[in-house]
């Protein structure tokens, strides 16, 4: 057993309670802001794809699906991971917990890995946003598909990156004992970042890879 | 740490050093930064106005070149906008008078809070510099394509206002998560001063707006840096994407920037008529109303470049937007009617604020009317409109929001006759500066001009002229309240008898906020049943 | 205000995760089904909002959260909506205008289609 760090409020809250309410409230917010955050860019994606339907018919092909079905698959686990380690931690079994945020984190650099091996094809071809565009396939606007295409993954996979950072400080924080069945904010807090990145892959793997 | 002083100094005294303000917890503290820093917005941005003004004096070249004089107006906007109305009422006035007119000790978070001030530090910085880098000429709108040819430095300016949002945002989590949260025993929804409504209304926007700002202006960038061809219509882009997510921010911004003027104008008006404020529910309501109808009439920025569809459409919700603004209006007139009524400097800002925000508000509604928005659009027209809604409303509610607490900030009274002598003098020129600028739009003056027909030259001069009485009577300002600070008397607790939380508090307040634990019981302006506090 | 602390259920959890690959699976095969572009977009943005929905409302424990968290999340989506439906309306409508006017001045519409106000130039 870790040993553990009594939590002390801080003192302008009343209690725990409210501390932990107001985190959360504030955690709601911040995640409803990333959300708008993202927004522009499938609007801009709706408009593309309005305009050029067979367009966008012919870049999904040219994306790999089973590649995005693996991401998928990956990160929708490394949720269920994140979910477990709170879990563990409200039932006092820190130990548990490390472990499985470390599978988080691992898990989420195969995410981006992939993303990777992904990213690479796609520039060795010259599958490229606007005027980067150099493929041989001069399918007409194909480059907007390719626009799309990383400016959203791309922002996805910065805020997963971000995600590993933040679970990396709670490994430690964890194993500082200052996260205990009696306090773990902080956990639950990025818990509800990290489903909120995979929420937004939820809709980034049809959208983009499964076109028709 | 801070916490432990004694909590009966005030909150000046109770430690210092640069350090004890650059990194302080405290929101009153942070508030008075954040004062001080979009008061030299201000003046800043003021500055350029004059010139501008005095450029169009005659419609040959007198101080600039033309490319200079789109680099002023351009950088006056922008400071304007994003230095100085947007964080004016929420981040200055707000951030030191939120927690106290709820009996919170703080925000919930400080350190966001804090954060939040260095956030707009940096962004300024980011803005600012622009001005040594080649400056910016595309407007404080930032439309492509230009803003994607120009070779100003469009990028340096625009990750300056992606920098400042991130400001708002943080400051409108903060606020909506302490009025959840932190409100004293008794102080229910419906007994919250008008002010925390407004605030919290105008947070909403803040955090569900603010970010499409950030996210357009990125991907600005990033055309202009690797030409992804989003917004390039060569690449099959669209310019008029960019205009979609502009406005989608920028529509609800300008009631960022108008809601929180209302609600100090619903502060003051209770106060010197001594009377509960007429309509306190519709009041409350309407402030979120305002906040949600303005996310659905963005368009009305577009009339002349969507299409014809989406701009009926959007013409038609446009009126509904005005419905609540116009509720407020009749509220406010209403709540003076037997009203016991004195006439101090807050008062006669509300009374200016009334004519102004009301011709303000009425021109926007005769330009969300389509068939006249072609005409008007881009003209000297919206020009005076949204002065009237930004100077004459939200500048002067400010104003008046700085005389009706300055004695609870400063601990000091201003003198009040060089106070209305001032707000006289602004009123005045105001209106000179902008009422004929109504005239010149809708005989077809363009705006963004740098030079002009002659027919229009004794207009401008006039407009011109005007601008010197209302720079003299902003300087007014300055020296009587450097003058209260060091040589005012003594402010008592509560100098104007109003019954809201903060006028318990001492003046200035102690450290956190109360020395005793306060209770409300009544409603906030219930000036038959509530004692009016005394110290 | 509901409980702060709610612990879900284990099996809450482990269902949703089965559920949420199922779904995962059905959104592919679905694809190769062909029902025409608009059903197949309609399908797929929908069986990703129920994914979205299992996730917020079970992992990140929202079914047991207090009214004023799910309005958030309800109003950001609301209003991401509004967005896109708005945006995507106008292009739908470019080069329509008024029939009124069409018929009485015989005007065409100022805008034209950008891929014959620009022709495309291959790179
Ligand atoms: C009664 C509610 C209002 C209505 C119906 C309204 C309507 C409009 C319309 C239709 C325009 C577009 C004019 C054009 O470019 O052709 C406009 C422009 C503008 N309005 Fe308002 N408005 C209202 C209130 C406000 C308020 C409260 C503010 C700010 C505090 C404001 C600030 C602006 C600004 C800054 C512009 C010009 C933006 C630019 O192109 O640079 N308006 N307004
Ligand atoms: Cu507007």
């Amino acid at each position: 057993m870790l040993k553990s760090v009594p939590h002390h409020v801080a003192h302008h809250f009343e209690d725990a309670d409210q501390e932990f309410d107001a985190a959360k409230i504030g955690m709601w917010l911040f995640l409803a802001q990333e959300l708008l955050f993202f927004s522009a860019l499938f609007v801009g994606y709706g408009v593309f794809r309005f305009l050029h339907p067979e367009m966008f018919l012919h870049a999904s092909k040219l994306l790999s699906w089973k590649m995005g079905l693996v991401n998928t698959m990956v990160l929708i686990t490394s949720s269920f991971t994140m979910v477990l380690a709170v879990w563990m931690t409200q039932m006092n079994r820190v130990r548990e917990s490390i472990r499985l945020l470390w599978a988080t984190a691992g898990l989420a650099m195969v995410f981006m890995v992939i993303k990777y091996f992904e990213y690479s094809s796609k520039i060795h071809h010259g599958y490229l946003p606007g005027s980067w565009f150099s493929a041989a396939d001069a399918y007409e606007h194909l480059h907007l598909f390719f626009t799309c295409y990383f400016l959203i993954t791309g922002l996805h996979g910065i805020h997963v990156l971000i995600g590993v950072g933040l679970i990396l400080w709670l490994i430690r924080k964890s194993k500082q004992g200052l996260l205990h069945k009696d306090y773990y904010t902080p956990l639950e807090m990025v818990g509800l970042y990290w489903h909120l990145v995979d929420i937004v892959w939820i809709f980034v793997f049809p959208l983009l890879y499964l076109v028709g | 740490m801070v916490h432990s002083a004694s909590s009966s100094v005030n909150f000046f005294k109770a430690s210092s050093g640069w350090r004890s303000w650059l990194f302080t917890l405290d929101h009153k503290r942070i508030g008075i930064m954040y004062l001080v820093s979009i008061i030299i917005a201000f003046g800043l941005g003021g500055l350029f106005a004059m010139a501008l003004r005095l450029e169009l004096l005659s419609p040959s070249p007198i101080l600039f070149s033309a490319k200079e004089y789109n680099q002023l107006f351009t950088l006056h906007g922008a400071i304007m906008t994003f230095l100085f109305i947007i964080p004016s009422i929420p981040a200055a006035l707000g951030n030191f008078l939120l927690p106290i007119m709820i009996g919170a000790k703080d925000f919930a978070f400080p350190k966001l809070n804090l954060a939040s001030l260095h956030i707009y530090i940096l962004g300024s910085f980011f803005l600012l510099a622009s001005l040594f880098v080649g400056g910016v000429d595309t407007g404080w709108t930032f439309y492509t394509p230009y803003s994607v040819e120009t070779d100003t430095s469009t990028v340096m300016t625009t990750l300056g206002v992606f920098i400042l949002g991130f400001s708002s945002i943080l400051t409108g989590i903060n606020f909506i998560v302490t009025v959840h949260k932190m409100r004293v025993p008794g102080l229910t929804w419906m007994r919250l001063p008008l002010l925390i409504w407004a605030l919290y209304s105008t947070a909403v926007i803040q955090v569900l707006a603010t970010p499409v700002l950030a996210i357009t202006l990125m991907l600005l960038i990033v055309e202009r840096v690797f030409g992804v061809g989003i917004f390039d219509p060569a690449l099959g882009g669209d310019p008029v994407l960019f205009q979609h997510f502009f406005w989608f921010y920028s529509h609800p911004a300008v009631y960022i920037m108008i809601l929180p003027a209302m609600g100090v104008i619903s502060e003051i008006v209770t106060t010197f008529c001594k009377k509960n404020i007429f309509g306190y529910k519709i009041m409350a309501a309407s402030s979120i109303s305002i906040a949600v109808i303005g996310f659905l009439v963005w368009g009305h920025h577009m009339f002349t470049s969507q299409s014809p569809l989406a701009s009926a459409i959007f013409s038609f919700l446009t009126f509904f937007v005005s419905i609540p603004s116009g509720i407020k209006l009749f509220n406010w007139v209403a709540t003076m009617y037997r009203g016991n009524i004195d006439l101090k400097t807050p008062f006669l800002y509300f009374l200016a604020f009334l004519f102004l925000f009301f011709i303000g508000g009425i021109t926007g509604v005769v330009l969300g009317a389509l068939s006249l928005n072609v005409h008007l659009h881009d003209t000297y027209f919206v020009v005076a409109h949204f002065h009237y809604v930004m100077v004459g409303g939200t500048t002067i509610a400010f104003l008046g929001g700085i005389h009706y607490w300055w004695p609870k900030i400063t601990g000091r009274m201003y003198s009040e006759t060089w106070a209305r002598v001032a707000c006289g003098l602004i009123f005045l020129g105001f209106n000179m500066v902008f009422l004929v600028q109504f005239f010149m739009g809708s005989k077809g003056m363009p705006r963004r001009y740098y030079t002009y027909l002659d027919q229009f030259q004794p207009m401008h001069a006039f407009s011109t002229s005007g601008t010197w009485v209302l720079g003299l009577g902003f300087i007014l300002v300055v020296f009587y309240l450097i003058d209260s600070l060091l040589n005012g008397e003594q402010a008592p607790a509560n100098p104007w008898g109003g019954l809201t939380l903060e006028w318990r508090a001492a003046s200035p307040p102690v450290l956190e906020n109360f020395d005793t634990p306060q209770q409300v019981t009544h409603d906030p302006y219930d000036y038959e049943n509530g004692s009016i506090p005394h110290a | 205000m509901a409980s702060s602390h709610h612990i879900v259920p284990v099996k809450a959890l482990i269902g949703t995760f089965i559920a949420l690959l199922g779904l995962t699976a059905v959104t592919v095969l679905v694809t190769f089904i062909d029902l025409g572009p608009a059903l197949n977009l309609v399908l797929a943005l929908l069986i990703a909002g129920i994914k979205a929905s299992l996730v917020l409302f079970v992992f990140m424990a929202l079914r047991w959260d207090s009214g004023y968290n799910v309005l958030i999340v309800l109003s950001s989506f609301l209003f991401i909506a509004l967005f896109a439906v708005f945006v995507i309306a106008d292009f739908a409508f470019r080069d329509s205008i008024d029939p009124i006017e069409k018929q009485t001045f015989g005007l065409e519409s100022p805008v034209k289609p950008l891929s014959e106000a620009h022709p495309y130039n291959a790179h």
